[in-house]
């Protein structure tokens, strides 16, 4: 149950979130000499929990909040994996000014990759012709 | 423009700020939780992977039979009236055996369900793929299981299953659908992993699972498709960095234990424990009507088409299967959230809820003098 004080403090958050993207909208159409760049099409979509097995949940390790603060956890053995590449940004979440996603910028990498896997013939060739098609 | 980058850089610092505070608000839960209802529309499927869970494939007694369209649609209304279920998966077996597939959809539709459909593919054709579409399907799974075929149909005992996966797959990325790639990860697949999510991500995919290989039905035969703790962390590595690298919604569905695996390194994947009684259940309709607590159980709790669910997940069996543990668990903090893993494959493999699940049980001399500074961290869910 969210305390009174957490529920006013992400109040307080939507109601700048409201306010600044009202001056970015003003400043926006009166200073841009051209018209503003063109809103990319939405390629993420608001994530749907795949259900056939357990549901995924968010662990307070993933929660955690800014890298300043990221500590590594004393652990009982010795890690094999690099040291993690902290990165807060989640993957994709729903605006809180739009029912919109917010866009990802991955649609070129993914061209890149999709190159680079058919230049290395790993597809099928009749899988490989209809993605060059 | 400076002023407008600077704008928009605030602007997404502050989302970024407002989706940490949702995700504190709702105790580190997703704000749009289940409970979740899959419907194994049918026994019957056209592949025969060795991994499968399906526990009547162990215990086929545990299906007295198949409902006709009339009895899915009835007990769907009877799921959205009693449950308020808004969203269900088409599961099986492979649901699109069923010829009645396209009507017991369009009844879902009509009734303003959302549906997730989980399949292998190999009958997921043009038509059906829009039929889908048209009809409130907003999620397709299916599994790749290697990067050639050898690997992926010598897992599905299927030759040709793993063209026919990758051209449905190819479909869903033409028609730019929503789908989830998945990952069954098993001894003999593993080392593949990076090459085969590599292929998911080209092919579209807006979302990976990896699962470890969680032994039940015919995988309950075939216990040495278990990977290894260190191939596991590993593919866990490579899945992470892929996650980040092209910003993709990953989660390892299947529980890993912070016990042999610390999850902390893996920032963006999402992991899951045991679901069963929680917000985000997700109840499985068995083909004849009858309930169980997830799909990987063979725990009934009763009949939907006689009881309400109401009455089912108050009753002492849900209670039984959720406060199950093995004693070697007892002590840890974190028991509670981690639930020891899968019950549900403790039950189907070893006949009780209170074994060690085979995964931990396979793995029960490697946990640490003090294993539980790891599991403290996940007390609080």
């Amino acid at each position: 149950m969210a305390t009174p004080d957490k529920q006013r403090k992400s109040l307080m958050l939507r109601l700048k979130i409201t306010l600044v993207s009202l001056v970015a909208l003003v400043l926006s159409a009166a200073c841009s000499p051209k018209p503003t760049q063109k809103t990319p099409t939405i390629t993420c979509y608001e994530p749907v929990m795949p259900t056939d097995t357990p549901e995924p949940i968010v662990t307070c390790y993933t929660a955690t909040a800014s890298p300043p603060t990221f500590t590594p956890t004393p652990m009982c053995y010795t890690p094999t994996a690099p040291p993690p590449t902290f990165t807060p940004t989640p993957t994709t979440f729903t605006s809180p000014i739009s029912p919109l996603p917010t866009p990802t910028s991955t649609s070129e990498a993914r061209h890149l990759l999709r190159e680079r896997l058919l230049t290395e013939d790993r597809f099928p060739r009749d899988i490989a012709r209809e993605l060059e098609s | 423009m400076p002023r407008r980058n600077w704008l928009q850089t605030t602007l997404r610092r502050w989302q970024r700020e407002l989706a940490a505070e949702r995700v504190r608000l709702s105790g580190g839960r997703p704000a749009h939780a289940g409970p979740y209802y899959i419907l194994e529309l049918t026994t019957r499927c056209n592949q025969d992977c060795r991994y499968c869970y399906n526990v009547w494939k162990l215990r086929p007694e545990l299906v007295t039979g198949e409902m006709d369209t009339g009895g899915w649609c009835d007990l769907i209304a009877k799921l959205q009236d009693e449950a308020g279920c808004r969203r269900v998966t088409f599961s099986g077996g492979e649901p699109l055996l069923r010829d009645d597939f396209r009507a017991i959809l369009a009844f879902c539709h009509r009734r303003r369900l959302a549906g997730i459909l989980i399949t292998n593919g190999q009958r997921l054709d043009a038509g059906t793929l829009a039929f889908c579409l048209d009809h409130g399907v907003d999620m397709f799974e299916l599994t790749l299981l290697g990067a050639d075929a050898v690997t992926h149909d010598r897992l599905t005992c299927t030759p040709g299953s793993w063209e026919r996966a990758l051209a449905a797959m190819t479909r869903l990325y033409k028609a730019q659908a929503p789908w989830c790639g998945v990952f069954v990860a098993t001894s003999e697949n593993i080392g593949q992993v990076r090459q085969t999510v590599e292929m998911l991500i080209a092919l579209g995919a807006t979302a990976i699972m990896f699962n470890r290989f969680n032994p039940g039905g015919r995988g309950a035969h075939h216990l040495n498709l278990m990977p290894s703790v260190e191939q596991v962390r590993d593919a866990l590595a490579v899945v992470d960095e892929l996650a980040a690298t092209y910003s993709l919604f990953a989660s390892a569905s299947i529980p890993i234990m912070p016990c042999l695996v610390d999850t902390s390194p893996y920032r963006h994947i999402g992991f899951g424990f045991c679901a069963a009684a929680r917000d985000n259940a997700y109840y499985t309709v068995g083909p004849d009507g009858r309930v169980r607590p997830c799909n990987h159980s063979a725990t009934v709790l009763g009949d939907l088409g006689t009881q309400s669910l109401a009455e089912m997940l108050a009753g002492p069996v849900l209670a039984e299967f959720t406060a199950a543990a093995p004693e070697v668990c007892r002590p840890c903090p974190g028991l509670a959230a981690c639930r020891a893993g899968c019950r549900a494959a403790a039950e189907v493999c070893f006949g009780s809820l209170a074994e060690p699940e085979p995964w931990l049980r396979a793995n029960l001399d490697r946990l640490p003098p003090v294993p539980w500074s790891l599991c403290e961290k996940i007390v609080t869910l």
